[in-house]
């Protein structure tokens, strides 16, 4: 793959599970050398650096984790502490940043508190304080808000966006929900064992290639809304040759996400997801997701209907699609 | 109790935490460097080498599976070396604390494993050095659980140091042995064994505190 970042730019990395989108990560902070092929930050190449000069490096590259990765033993003033003793700021300086990084992320009043005390929106806030600490260039976000609910984030996704606003950072963001992808990234990339295979500006995004494949069986539709034509010749298809296309309408994100997995587990029934109507509500409540399951189960769809608001078999794809 | 019986009693047990005390502070200073050893040379620890881990663990549980009273004996021209004699409070000592150190190394290594090694990779992935890493998280992170395991060390130092008695060292074993066993007197021994008890208890809840005080923002 190859690809280069523009500095301000928000870039979103989306991708499975083992798609590469770590090893790309630690690719981009020296934390593992490529296979082959060279990693440029600034115009420095990574895999020449000495072990000291790669130190200097990653203190301009801030880092925010999943598990935010805070230190138990240090309250929320010494966890951000620790990123200017790393870089070697003097006492006075590091009390100074502290103070202006906890106004910047809005913990004031809790920075006598351990990690323990704080909630999961707070440990971030605390995560993402101590990784803009040495003034970064870039900031990479692993997973930032997959740990929390979506109230949580929503506002860690805005202080984000306020951050690469105010302060001009470099944002690119691993994360396996598209609906983050939408809400922050200017551009998106989606990674599939380990290749690129789809890069555009956000607003030109479509999906990831194999779903482009199975959208391309509903050309021409808009939303989520089938014609009466299109209907009528899946619904041709004989109920257990065809995989069976639903459109689900949930009441909050947060259930569906849980959806899809649960599927797997009880019925080992993967899920391809067509188009998700985040800002239209095709009904009053919730919002409405199309999607085809890889397997026709009548219990799956049974236990659909009870956890979803609202289910509706469109008709079945024809499975060698 | 007579004044005299009172005076053997003080003085037995002040040798016994002499013993046991001096050989805890010993078996950290060499203990708890031997573990960082044995953690950071792990195959995902910060510096691998395995020639160092497996040469320092098999030194380690070599001295571990020599029995106590055993090793009380056989290192006597050691401990004539070190402190030149191999009787006393003093001579005790020096086996104490080699049985003391292995014993506290393998357990704090425990609570150093314990630290998350993501954790680690995230201070590191900010730059740190790798010295920085074993200094302000590592041992950090770790030292509630250090603490709990200085607290068992110390514990099993107090009964080992009364099998020290049989080198003359002093203190409540070798009262007990003497009194409570070779002349009969059971109240003494009972005594003894109450001291003894009182000991470990005490130990036990200021271990437990601290480390409980530590652990509460973890």
């Amino acid at each position: 793959m190859s690809f280069s970042i523009q500095a301000g730019d928000i870039v979103g990395i989306i991708g499975r599970s083992g798609a590469g989108k770590t090893t790309l990560l630690r690719c981009l902070h020296g934390a593992e050398t490529p296979d082959a092929g060279d990693v440029f930050i600034e115009g420095q190449e990574i895999g020449r650096l000495k072990e000291k000069e790669l130190l200097a490096l990653r203190r301009r590259i801030g880092m925010v984790f999943q598990n935010f990765n805070l230190l138990k033993s240090r309250t929320v003033w010494g966890n951000i502490s620790l990123a200017l003793e790393i870089a070697e700021f003097s006492k006075s300086a590091r009390t100074a940043r502290i103070q202006e990084l906890i106004g910047l992320v809005g913990l004031e009043g809790h920075e006598n508190k351990h990690p323990s005390q704080l909630s999961g929106g707070q440990k971030q806030r605390v995560g993402i304080a101590r990784a803009l600490a040495t003034n970064p260039a870039v900031l990479l976000c692993d997973e930032a808000t997959s740990a929390l609910d979506p109230e949580t984030t929503s506002s860690i996704l805005a202080l984000l966006s306020k951050i690469n606003q105010e302060l001009g950072i470099t944002i690119v963001l691993i994360t396996h929900e598209m609906d983050v992808i939408h809400r922050l990234a200017r551009r998106v990339m989606v990674l599939e064992q380990g290749r690129i295979i789809e890069d555009s500006r956000t607003e030109d995004f479509s999906g990831a290639k194999e779903k482009r494949a199975l959208t391309q069986f509903f050309e021409g539709e808009e939303q989520s809304v089938l014609s009466g034509k299109r209907l009528s010749a899946m619904q041709s298809e004989k109920t257990h040759r065809g995989l069976p296309a639903l459109r689900v309408t949930v009441a909050e994100s947060a259930l569906f996400t849980s959806l899809i997995p649960a599927l797997y587990e009880q019925f080992s029934i993967t899920s391809h997801v067509l188009r998700v109507d985040l800002n239209e509500n095709y009904y009053d409540m919730g919002e409405t997701h199309l999607i085809i399951l890889s397997w026709n189960d009548e219990n799956a769809l049974n236990w659909l209907v009870q956890n979803v608001e609202k289910l509706e078999v469109l008709g079945y794809v024809p499975s060698g699609i | 109790m007579s004044h005299q019986v009172f005076d053997l009693f003080l003085k037995a047990t002040l040798a016994t935490l002499e013993m046991v005390f001096a050989s805890a502070a010993i078996a950290v200073i060499f203990g708890l460097p031997l573990a960082l050893l044995l953690t950071v040379t792990a195959p995902n620890g910060l510096w691998p080498s395995p020639v160092i881990r497996k040469g320092l663990g098999f030194i380690i549980d070599l001295t571990r599976a020599v029995p106590f009273i055993i090793l009380l004996v056989l290192l006597i021209p050691f401990t004539r070396l070190l402190v030149g004699t191999a009787l006393g409070t003093g001579a005790a000592i020096v086996p104490l604390s080699v049985t003391a150190i292995p014993y506290f190394a393998r357990i704090a290594e425990v609570s150093l494993k314990d630290v998350d090694p993501a954790l680690i990779e995230a201070i590191r992935s900010m730059g740190a050095t790798r010295l920085k890493v074993v200094w302000s998280v590592l041992l950090p992170e770790a030292l509630p659980g250090l603490i709990s395991g200085l607290t068992v060390t110390v514990v099993t130092l107090i009964s080992a140091s009364a099998m020290a008695g049989v080198v003359g060292a002093g203190g409540l074993g070798d009262l007990a042995i003497r009194y409570g066993y070779q002349r009969f007197n059971t109240g003494m021994m009972l005594w003894i064994v109450g001291i003894l008890v009182i000991i470990t208890i005490i130990v036990q809840i200021f271990g437990n505190f601290l480390a409980g005080k530590l652990r509460r923002n973890l």
